[in-house]
């Protein structure tokens, strides 16, 4: 294998994986299967993150360099209720500001132009989130590997990897069980800010995007059915499509190795 | 007779095309005043190494600014030249995009590139070293080029110029561009063609 090529799958899969697997091993070993899983996803993609990008300058530079503390912040807002039981009004409060303050930090450079798209990412982060938190992560699966695929062929190869490393870190959790809330909240920042980023600074395809938005829609609409497994394939469609036109985008171009 | 006429028109064409060849020379009237960068005929180039096999240039379409030279007060030289990275352009579509965003320049959240004199030193025969700050990607650090001064004079439509060559290598680490270093060289070669018309 060409070793580029291999150094990018060891950032993206290999000790992603494994930070995970630790995280989850620790969770098993010390017998409190509720507690550390928050870390899990946290932990896994934090690894991807520090060899992909690899800065946690405080403020950040460049508006990915949030993410870090976007992790962080949902973690200090969830896990207490991971311990207990927060009211579901108070979980779409915290949720709502997790969300108005993460998309107003990352599109902060640009915002004199962008106060739509602002408001238009609140409430799709909302949804995102909402979604992620009802259903057992068939949507949040599909939609971080479908947002890996976008993001590398259409916007930015880094931020490809970045979402490849989610979709690790996700694949392996969502194997072990349901997400807990404070997990739910973590993949809930680290997706819509990819997604955002993407979006905003890289210019990916606004189809595809709007495509993986819309496999979120999979989780209610399965519950709605009382059909939970329903969620799976229903998801997998607009994420197939969407990863289908980014992928014959960039295969149309005129080279697709410079 | 016929042959010396021969060698006489052989010898004319010769001299002839030596003298078109002789034609172009360096102006070398003062380079002093004050003068704004003329960016038809000013440019930055970079050249950066491709995955350990080649060295694939790019370069910066715009460029604008202005700069000082006065040879009775060496001290008060300056030169401020401000590039927008949405001016790159490295013949290649895709690449273009790519390099502009988050992976390198992130040209939305850094829409410019700028450099700020803070030391002209040339000799007499007009080369030397330019220090300033280079703002690129959201860091300013010290950058040093060496300088040529390339010549000076009027130009045909009435007003008056002078040009220079700068050359440098940075690392693209050093202003926080670190993404793919194993692929993409991190030293840049840059070279920066000034022409500037007097004020």
């Amino acid at each position: 294998m060409n070793p580029l090529l291999l150094s990018m799958a060891r950032e993206t899969v290999l000790w992603p994986v494994a930070a995970t697997l630790a995280a989850i091993a620790v969770a098993v070993l010390l017998g409190r299967r509720k507690i550390p899983f928050p870390l899990a996803i946290a932990c896994g993609f934090l690894t991807g993150y520090s060899l992909v990008y690899g800065s946690y300058s405080f403020p950040p530079v460049e508006a990915q360099g949030w993410i870090p503390y976007f992790i962080l912040a949902a973690l200090a807002a969830f896990v207490p209720d991971d311990f207990g039981k927060y009211a579901n009004a108070t979980r779409v409060v915290l949720q709502a500001l997790l969300a108005t303050a993460g998309a107003t930090l990352l599109l902060h450079p640009l915002l004199k132009n962008s106060l739509p798209l602002l408001l238009a990412s609140i409430v799709l982060w909302l949804f995102m989130w909402f979604c992620i938190e009802m259903g057992r992560g068939a949507a949040l699966l599909f939609a971080s590997i479908g947002n890996a695929v976008v993001c590398a062929t259409t916007g930015s190869t880094m931020l490809g990897q970045l979402g490849g490393v989610l979709a690790a870190a996700v694949f392996l959790r969502i194997a072990v069980g349901k997400l807990s809330h404070a997990e739910s909240a973590v993949a809930a920042m680290i997706l819509p800010s990819l997604m955002l980023v993407g979006h905003a600074y890289a210019g990916t395809m606004n189809l595809a995007t709007l495509l993986i938005v819309s496999a979120f829609a999979a989780e209610p609409l399965a519950k709605w059915l009382k059909k939970p497994i329903l969620a799976w394939p229903i998801a997998f469609f607009p994420v197939a499509i969407a990863a289908s036109i980014a992928l014959r985008d960039y295969l149309s171009q005129e080279s697709s190795g410079y | 007779m016929k042959a010396s006429k021969l060698a006489l028109a052989a010898a004319l064409v010769l001299f002839g095309s030596m003298s078109h060849a002789d034609a172009y020379k360096a102006q070398t009237s003062s380079p002093n005043g004050n003068f704004k960068i003329d960016p038809v005929h000013s440019m930055v180039e970079f050249w950066v190494g491709h995955l350990g096999t080649s060295e694939f240039p790019g370069r910066f379409d715009s460029i604008s600014g202005e700069f000082t030279v006065d040879d009775a007060h060496p001290g008060s030289d300056k030169v401020s030249v401000e590039v927008p990275i949405s001016s790159l352009d490295t013949n290649f579509e895709k690449r273009n995009k790519d390099l502009l965003g988050p992976d390198y320049f992130n040209e939305k959240q850094f829409p410019t590139m700028t450099f700020t004199s803070t030391s002209v030193k040339l000799d007499k025969a007009g080369v030397g070293e330019l220090t300033g700050n280079l703002t690129l990607h959201g860091v300013t650090k010290k950058v040093t080029f060496s300088l040529r001064h390339v010549g000076a004079g009027p130009d045909p439509w009435g007003g008056y110029r002078s040009g220079y060559v700068a050359k440098t290598t940075i690392h693209r680490s050093d202003f926080g561009m670190n993404y793919m270093l194993n692929g993409i060289s991190d030293a840049i070669e840059v070279q920066i063609n000034i022409e500037g018309k007097r004020q």
